[in-house]
């Protein structure tokens, strides 16, 4: 069949997918092969040379009608009602390939529909067993949960008791089924596929920058689905990046608020509430005010509020659940170097302080298929289950010192073609991060991760905004550490700030889309863009420039973020030098040239250990403390605003916990 | 032959005052009234002329408070008289539909959105603010 695609001829098929492994079993791909008696199923033949194959016959055309009337035998006839109606395989397919008539007289079979939990409906009688989503769950998801059961005419797809499906990439079998037996729950009787506007944009639910389709009717986002990027996502996205879009409807900041005398928030016009923030801007010094950055922040508003940052005389920017030691020195410090389909070439594979199955469940899926490839995968943190088998070394400092000294697992590096040592805000997060760093440093350069042709060294993040905001440099500044408690503070979407960055008796502004805890703290309310509204610049952790699309109008009187700050900017009379989309981002281009190039990994320079030098000797002699490596994601549904106001994942949560009092 | 709603006559029936007002009684309530009549007839004037196409209630009464605000400055009792009667006439040029839809939108709807532009322009306010207040989206 692959053979055939390359030679640009397309042939019919339902249960072959070029991700998943091959089952031979709907028959729809079949093709005549010279010298072979029968017709051959192409997806399963491997193709030979001075092979002769033709697939434009009459008998292929009569097996194709054949196969068709099997399939539709026991098919329903509910297209109308059906939500894959318009996108379906067999509906497509039938209408090409399938006979004008029916000969069947007797009663269709009907299955018992599957409960697999709150994102995937099922309709089981519409199925045709190509086995697509049984295969998924084992081979990409790594869940045994689905599976065939029963033979011939009783055979039935499902969970072998009712349990709904225990993970994070379910939502892909939605898109495998190539009938409307799975679909999505969410979006069940909602809309027509062809009454939808698709635009294709960038997830930013975690830090791989995912990218996806928003496909909208009118100002509501009705579904998202994944977009092929085989350098990222290849063709999956998690469950939360995927159905967490009803949390865009709820909650939403439209329209600007001031706290008014009685001390409650009173909306207001854009003027007021912008004049009502200069007069409190006015009333403090530079260095008394500190800006946060959300984790939903884009590359655009971060350098536009640095930029007015700095004009105000302040330095103290930050980033929110912050890796406090990681510095913008060297880019290739913080990012991914491996890059993301680079995992894929590594043979030893060592995470610290990561759980990616909660981090970026579809790049874990991704370490998933490298270690079936026969890669070696160590763990030193939390045991959590990865989905695969992972040699678990130890979960805290000591365990790394272990490794140090020498260990199985040194030799093991040292000796790998491709070693790669991923290191996760399981890390990053600690107030110890500097002095863990710096013995993965150690590790790093003792096990010669870093060789000719190959870095392994990787930082993997759990947020969106993170990799941009120290490209930016939006952090700290070194006359930040002796600024005063702050009398102001800007929080730019900011909902998970430490408490102790805002005391209780300072003004706040706060700028975002959901009303969430910056909004409930706030004196100020001014309402932005949530991911689908805007078109903003996002860098994933492997340092991928990536840029949303706007798919649906913002709300109410909200504003691109950006425009924002630069509007503010000028109401207090130091405006920022761009008034233009373009013009924000030839600032972004001069500030990192890689801001340009949308869509490329530029890969980072290594300094060959010296500025491990410079880190050593700035960290100097800190304590490393004893905890276990944990990861900064406790729930892998409720990580943002966005989530967090989801019903859906909610829901989500809800079936989590039932299964585990199971 | 002019033919109007019922409804709208009876309400010219009501907007209906002698030529020769009389110049008694404070002008700033003989203003707040007129600005009422005004506001009671704009419902059906926003339905009679289809303007929802274009505006909204709020936004039309919002447009002609700003017509009325243009002359805030005017004290003079006898002024205010002819201001008022003048614009009596043209209420009942519109109640009785001798305006038509266009003139209703220049006058009523462009007229005082480019005043505001106006306005803004004179608080030197940059492009980009205006538009930012306007909600145009920044290029």
């Amino acid at each position: 069949m692959a053979a055939c695609s390359a030679a640009g001829v397309d042939i019919p098929r339902f249960c072959y997918h070029q991700r998943l492994s091959i089952a031979g079993n709907c028959r729809m791909c079949l093709v005549e092969v010279e010298k072979s008696p029968k017709p051959v199923a192409s997806c399963a033949m491997p193709a030979g040379p001075g092979m002769n194959i033709k697939t434009d016959t009459p008998l292929v055309k009569k097996a194709r009608e054949g196969v068709m009337e099997f399939l539709l035998i026991n098919h329903p006839l509910d297209c109308p009602i059906c939500d894959q109606g318009g996108e379906c395989d067999l509906q497509d397919q039938s209408m090409h390939f399938g006979s004008d008539r029916g000969r069947f007289t007797e009663m269709k079979r009907s299955v018992q529909d599957k409960n697999l939990g709150p994102l995937v409906k099922t309709v089981m009688t519409r199925c045709i067993h190509c086995t697509r989503c049984v295969r998924f769950a084992t081979e990409v998801a790594g869940v045994q949960d689905l599976g065939m059961t029963g033979r011939g005419n009783a055979s039935e797809i499902g969970t072998y008791v009712e349990k709904a499906m225990e993970s994070e990439l379910s939502g892909n079998v939605i898109d495998l089924c190539p009938v409307g037996a799975l679909t999505s729950k969410p979006y069940a009787f909602t809309a027509r596929n062809w009454e939808l506007k698709s635009t294709e944009s960038v997830d930013v639910s975690d830090a791989m920058g995912q990218n996806i389709r928003v496909d909208s009717r009118g100002v509501e986002v009705m579904r998202i689905v994944p977009v092929q990027n085989d350098a990222v996502n290849e063709e999956w996205i998690s469950d939360k990046a995927r159905f967490q879009y009803d949390g865009l409807k709820r909650q939403r900041l439209n329209v600007p608020l001031v706290k008014g005398s009685k001390g409650l928030l009173e909306s207001a016009t854009w003027e007021e509430a912008l004049v009502a923030a200069k007069d409190a801007i006015s009333k403090v010094k530079g260095n008394e005010m500190s800006f946060i950055a959300g984790k939903l922040a884009d590359a655009e508003s971060l350098i536009a509020l640095k930029d007015l940052a700095n004009r105000l005389g302040s330095g103290n920017l930050k980033v929110e659940v912050s890796a406090p030691h990681l510095d913008a020195d060297v880019r290739s410090n913080y990012l991914a170097n491996s890059t993301i389909s680079g995992i894929d070439r590594a043979d030893v594979i060592l995470l610290i302080g990561s759980n990616p199955r909660v981090e970026a469940p579809v790049f874990n899926a991704r370490i998933r298929k490298t270690f079936l490839d026969g890669a070696h995968v160590a763990m030193v943190g939390e045991q959590a289950d990865l989905t695969f088998p992972v040699e678990h070394l130890g979960t805290g400092p000591d365990a790394l010192a272990a490794i140090l000294k020498g260990s199985p697992m040194l030799k093991r590096l040292k000796k790998a073609q491709r070693p790669a040592i991923i290191v996760g805000p399981g890390v990053l997060n600690r107030p110890d991060s500097a002095a863990v760093l710096q013995q993965v440093h150690e590790l790093v350069e003792k096990a010669d991760v870093v060789r000719e042709g190959w870095n392994g060294y990787n930082v993997l993040h759990d947020t969106a905004s993170r990799v941009a905001a120290l490209d930016i440099g939006f952090m700290p500044s070194a006359r930040s550490a002796s600024a005063p408690a702050p009398k102001l503070v800007y929080l730019l979407g900011s909902d998970d700030f430490d408490p102790a960055d805002v005391p209780a008796d300072a003004f706040v502004i706060y700028q975002g889309h959901h009303g969430d805890n910056g909004a409930a703290r706030a004196n100020i309310v001014l309402p932005g863009a949530a991911y689908t509204e805007k078109n903003a610049t996002y860098v994933n952790f492997e340092g991928r420039t990536q840029r949303t699309k706007a798919a649906v109008p913002r709300v109410g009187d909200a504003r691109s973020d950006w425009s924002i700050i630069r509007a503010l900017s000028e109401v207090l009379e130091k405006p920022l030098p761009y008034s233009t989309t373009d013009e924000v981002r030839a600032r972004l281009a001069d500030m990192a040239p890689h801001f340009a190039q949308v869509d490329t990994v530029q890969s980072p320079m290594w300094l060959n250990g010296e500025y491990f030098q410079a880190f050593k000797d700035r960290a100097g002699k800190a304590a490393v403390e004893k905890q276990a490596f944990s990861s900064s994601i406790s729930n892998f549904f409720q990580t943002d605003v966005i989530s967090r106001t989801s019903i859906n994942m909610a829901k989500c949560v809800q079936t989590r916990a039932s299964l585990a009092h199971k | 032959m002019v033919r109007t709603a019922p409804r709208a006559l009876a309400q010219i029936g009501r907007l209906a005052t002698p030529a020769a007002e009389s110049l008694a009684g404070p002008v700033d309530v003989k203003v707040k009234d007129f600005f009422r009549e005004v506001s009671r007839l704009l419902p059906w004037t926003m339905k009679n002329y289809k303007l929802d196409e274009i505006t909204t209630l709020a936004d039309l009464r919002k447009n002609v408070a700003l017509l009325f605000r243009q002359n805030a400055h005017i004290k003079d009792p006898k002024v205010v008289n002819i201001l008022i009667y003048k614009g009596r006439e043209e209420l009942e040029s519109v109640a009785l539909q001798h305006k038509q839809r266009h003139h209703l939108i220049g006058q009523f709807v462009i007229a005082p959105s480019e005043m505001r532009a106006e306005m803004h322009k004179k608080r030197d306010i940059s492009p980009f603010l205006l538009r930012f207040y306007n909600n145009q989206s920044a290029q």
